[in-house]
């Protein structure tokens, strides 16, 4: 085979698509031929330009092949990788550089040439021929192997090429496998999971970390794995490249951090290579990756990441970036969400406030289910309330209902049974559980006993500033607090507390004191948020409440009155019966009447006839006025007002019943101021007053219990322009809830009685343009006082 | 001067004796019927010179008593008696001279008496 044709074969076999190992093993086997030597070997540099390794050899042992390294050095591969000049040695040991590789077998060779590999420049390698009887080189030897040299550079270049691109391949496949997979997921935690090991598996290196930043922006390690025997021996090595990474924003690679300023002071006394790639996203950085200490083939020799890596750790640090602000995102809209889901409720607190007011009756209830609503975890969530409002009359804020346990024991036993059984409608289940005891709680009786002036000179600062000016306050502990609220303070027990105003039609008709007394936890500015927005429907509520309960009263009373309209229905159907009644009985009276007037007027009998008389006209007189009062009382009365003297009618009036009185045993005092004046009125009418008052006075007096006291005194006296008329029983009084009503017609406590006699009573003296007042003291006896009107022209 | 005749028709026949006893004293010629159709018998035997009417009263009451009385008579006076004021808004007793409420208290009725016959005879004095 000619030269050329081994040129040619030595172009082929690089040329072909063959494995470099392949490939190499038969350059080598035809350089050996080519140059007639009786051995060729090839030994390549490592990455790391320290090492030559034999890679190929025809003539020496199989096992020398990976095995030989040769550390960069004095002999001759290196003297011709140094210089890249071709070395002929006729007898190689003569070379001073020259010494046998032991394990090569190479001892049984005399004469070598070696030429380097040059490739872009650069020495990549050495291949050489060996002889065994002594040879000296020609130059046609050395340019003959110098060409297959080249051909062979070609070749290992195209091969390194195709290894490259295949590693980029795999590369590139794996960070787009690792992409997915940290696309694929929205914990941090799990993404830098994914992160390190991607680093890991593409990037060979002892230390793999990941920082990423929290919500405050600072950098924290997330991951940190070092293989060796200490664990974090290069922690500091890496803080410090995050560092430096960070604030540069820029990709940091140190290839000896010995040998590196920026690392002084760490105490590391081995060179060690690092790199950090930051990953930022949209100009932030969210986090970094950290690698260092390369692992490298050659064990001895430390090696940079190369350019090649340090890209691939940056396209790991952009995906990461990506996936961390993601995930970021995510969590902030979960958040979002949580703080939605925590409106949605507070909504729904508000929402069955207000359908438990719809289902509570009471205003009692209605506290209880808001104090429930701002104590239990699920509502507001504070250890103790009170609720107070605001008692008007009495210019005091008093406490209404108080909710919280009465020891932390308690408190804790009440959150444990709630715990058990988590209500899922949370109002209508407070509505049926007193879940704090309420009736029986010390606090409850604590908070009730509660009385603060709204109003003067003893306010508390506190409550001026929540009823008067309608601010919620929080008070974080004594310094928040002055003098004037020191009786609140010691009531409730607690430094730290908060109260808030329960604001209507801008007026406070209440409010709401919270505090957390057995766990102390703080109150915060998201809680008086709550609080005060939860204040605005419960003021809503108990107003609504108040009004409703108002109502229900006036209902009731209305209920009542409807009850005596139905009475006075029966009595008007009946009413028909007593005007036929009234009818007939007429009749008689005026037979009765008329002929006993006939006898005074016409009879010569004695006085005693005479008087009897008299008194059967007075009597039938007025049972013909008592008659025509009760079918006249629905039409409109007209009066006759005419001169007359009261103190004349009233003991008309008083002589009629005198014996009836005394026969009850009723004193009867009279008081009559003798120069009353004299008004104009319509004496029946009020002679018909008096009477009614007798009447209802008998009534009152004639029950057992005033037994003993049975007095009825009648005091008329002149007043300015009128005349007063007092009437007073012993006869115990009017019960609070029938006082108000007893001006009502059809009215009545009476088994029997229409119930016409006071209001009847009110129409006369008004008709008089009089009024008529009451003095009700319970337990003693009632005064009715009657002023008259007296007319211009006859006032003395 | 004769004495002037009164017509009393009244159901009751106690009413009707205590009026006839005080109109007589009072110096009236006094004739008595129970109901409407006996008065109309009197009245068709001798006209009164004044008629006191009771309003209510079994059969034709006194109301429809007058209207059908002043169908033929415009000129009699008719002194309407009542147990109560109920019929003051009426209009048909527009019908008579005078409204009188009964009472024990014969006074008002015997006034009114007065009145509308002294009034009658100053109408009748030009003819």
């Amino acid at each position: 085979m000619s030269d050329n044709d081994h040129i040619l074969h030595i172009g082929r076999i690089s040329g072909s698509r063959l494995h470099l190992q392949t490939m190499l093993d038969q350059v080598v086997e035809s350089a050996e031929k080519q140059l007639g030597a009786d051995a060729c070997a090839l030994l390549l540099l490592d990455e790391s330009k320290q090492t030559l390794t034999l890679k190929s050899s025809h003539g020496l042992w199989r096992s020398a092949v990976d095995a030989v390294r040769l550390p960069r050095g004095k002999g001759v591969s290196w003297r011709i990788v140094r210089e890249k000049r071709p070395a002929a040695l006729a007898r190689a040991k003569d070379d001073p550089d020259f010494h046998f590789v032991p394990e090569s077998g190479e001892e049984s060779y005399t004469s070598m040439l070696g030429v380097p590999i040059i490739e872009e420049d650069e020495c990549i390698g050495v291949i050489y021929v060996q002889s065994k009887k002594e040879t000296r080189y020609s130059d046609e030897d050395i340019s003959r192997l110098e060409k297959i040299s080249r051909q062979v550079a070609g070749a290992i270049k195209a091969a390194w090429d195709m290894d490259r691109i295949k590693e980029k391949a795999r590369v590139y496949t794996k960070l787009n496998g690792s992409s997915r997979l940290i696309n694929a997921t929205n914990d941090i935690e799990e993404i830098v999971r994914i992160t390190a090991n991607v680093a890991s598996e593409l990037i060979g290196a002892k230390v793999k970390a990941v920082w990423v930043a929290d919500i405050d922006e600072k950098l924290k390690v997330k991951h940190f794995s070092e293989s060796g025997s200490d664990p974090e021996l290069l922690r500091p090595v890496c803080e410090t490249v995050v560092t430096l990474a960070t604030v540069s924003r820029e990709t940091v690679n140190v290839a000896d951090i010995s040998a590196d300023t920026r690392f002084e002071g760490l105490d590391i006394i081995a060179a060690v290579s690092v790199v950090c790639c930051p990953m930022i996203f949209e100009e932030q950085v969210v986090g970094a990756i950290v690698l260092a200490d390369r692992i490298t083939e050659s064990p001895n020799y430390f090696v940079a990441f190369t350019s090649e890596e340090i890209h691939i750790l940056a396209a790991i640090a952009q995906t990461a970036a990506q996936a961390v602000d993601r995930a970021r995102t995510h969590q902030q809209l979960e958040e979002a969400l949580e703080k939605n889901e925590q409106n949605v409720r507070e909504l729904s607190i508000l929402f069955q406030l207000s359908m438990a007011m719809r289902r509570t009756l009471n205003l009692e209830d209605l506290l209880r289910v808001i104090l429930s609503c701002v104590t239990v975890g699920r509502g507001l969530g504070f250890n103790r309330a009170i609720l107070f409002l605001v008692d008007e009359s009495a210019g005091l804020l008093r406490g209404m209902i108080g909710m919280g346990p009465d020891s932390a024991e308690h408190a804790g036993r009440i959150w444990n049974d709630l715990e058990e059984q988590p209500p899922e409608d949370l109002v209508p289940w407070l509505l049926d559980h007193d879940i704090f005891e309420v009736k029986n709680s010390q606090f409850n009786r604590l908070a009730r006993s509660l009385k603060f002036p709204v109003a003067g000179a003893d306010i508390g600062a506190i409550i001026s500033k929540v009823i008067g000016q309608k601010v919620a306050v929080n008070i974080e502990g004594a310094g928040d607090l002055e003098q004037s609220d020191m009786e609140l303070l010691s009531a409730i027990g607690c430094e730290r507390f908060a109260m808030a105003p329960l604001v209507v039609r801008d007026t406070a008709l209440g409010a709401i004191l919270v505090d957390n007394l057995y766990n102390s936890n703080p109150i915060s500015g998201a809680d008086m948020e709550l609080l005060t927005r939860f204040a605005a429907p419960a003021a809503w509520a108990i107003e609504n409440m108040k009004l409703f309960e108002k109502w229900v009263a006036e209902s009731e009373e209305r209920l009542d009155l409807e009850k005596q309209m139905v009475r006075v229905e029966r009595m008007s159907t009946l009413g028909e019966v007593y005007a036929e009644l009234a009818h007939e009985l007429k009749n008689p009276l005026v037979s009765i009447g008329g002929f006993a007037r006939r006898l005074i007027s016409t009879s010569k009998s004695d006085k005693t006839s005479l008087k009897y008389a008299s008194i059967i006209a007075g009597e039938v007189d007025r049972l013909e006025t008592l008659l025509r009062n009760v079918l006249d009382l629905s039409k409109d009365v007209s009066i006759k007002r005419q001169e007359n003297d009261l103190n004349f009618v009233v003991r008309d009036a008083v002589d009629f019943y005198s014996r009836i009185l005394s026969g009850h045993g009723i004193k009867t005092h009279m008081d009559l101021d003798p120069d009353i004046d004299k008004v104009l009125i319509d004496a029946a009418w009020i002679k018909q007053v008096v009477i009614n008052l007798i009447l209802n006075a008998m009534e009152a007096m004639s029950c057992e219990r005033h037994q003993a006291l049975r007095n009825l005194s009648f005091t008329t006296q002149s007043r300015g322009s009128g005349v007063t008329l007092r009437i007073s029983d012993t006869g115990g009084g009017i019960a609070d809830e029938d006082f108000h009503k007893i001006f009502n017609p059809f009215f009545t406590t009476k088994s029997q009685g229409t119930g016409l006699g006071l209001s009847l009573c009110k129409k006369m003296v008004q008709l008089h343009h009089g009024s008529i007042e009451i003095d009700n003291k319970l337990g003693h006896g009632v005064t009715f006082t009657i002023n008259l009107p007296g007319a211009p022209g006859i006032s003395s | 001067m004769n004495k002037k005749r009164i017509l009393i028709v009244d159901d009751e026949e106690n009413i009707r004796l205590l009026y006839s006893e005080e109109l007589k004293d009072a110096g009236y010629e006094v004739d008595m019927a129970k109901d409407a159709k006996e008065a109309q018998k009197k009245i068709d035997i001798q006209k009164p010179d004044l008629i006191t009417l009771d309003i209510r009263m079994p059969g034709i009451d006194g109301i429809e008593f007058l209207r059908r009385f002043r169908e033929h008579d415009k000129t009699t006076p008719v002194v309407l008696c009542t147990a109560y004021s109920d019929y003051k808004q009426d209009f048909r007793i527009w019908a008579s001279e005078a409204y009188v409420v009964k009472s024990s208290n014969l006074e008002p009725l015997k006034n009114t008496i007065r009145e509308v016959l002294e009034k009658s005879a100053r109408q009748s004095e030009p003819e």
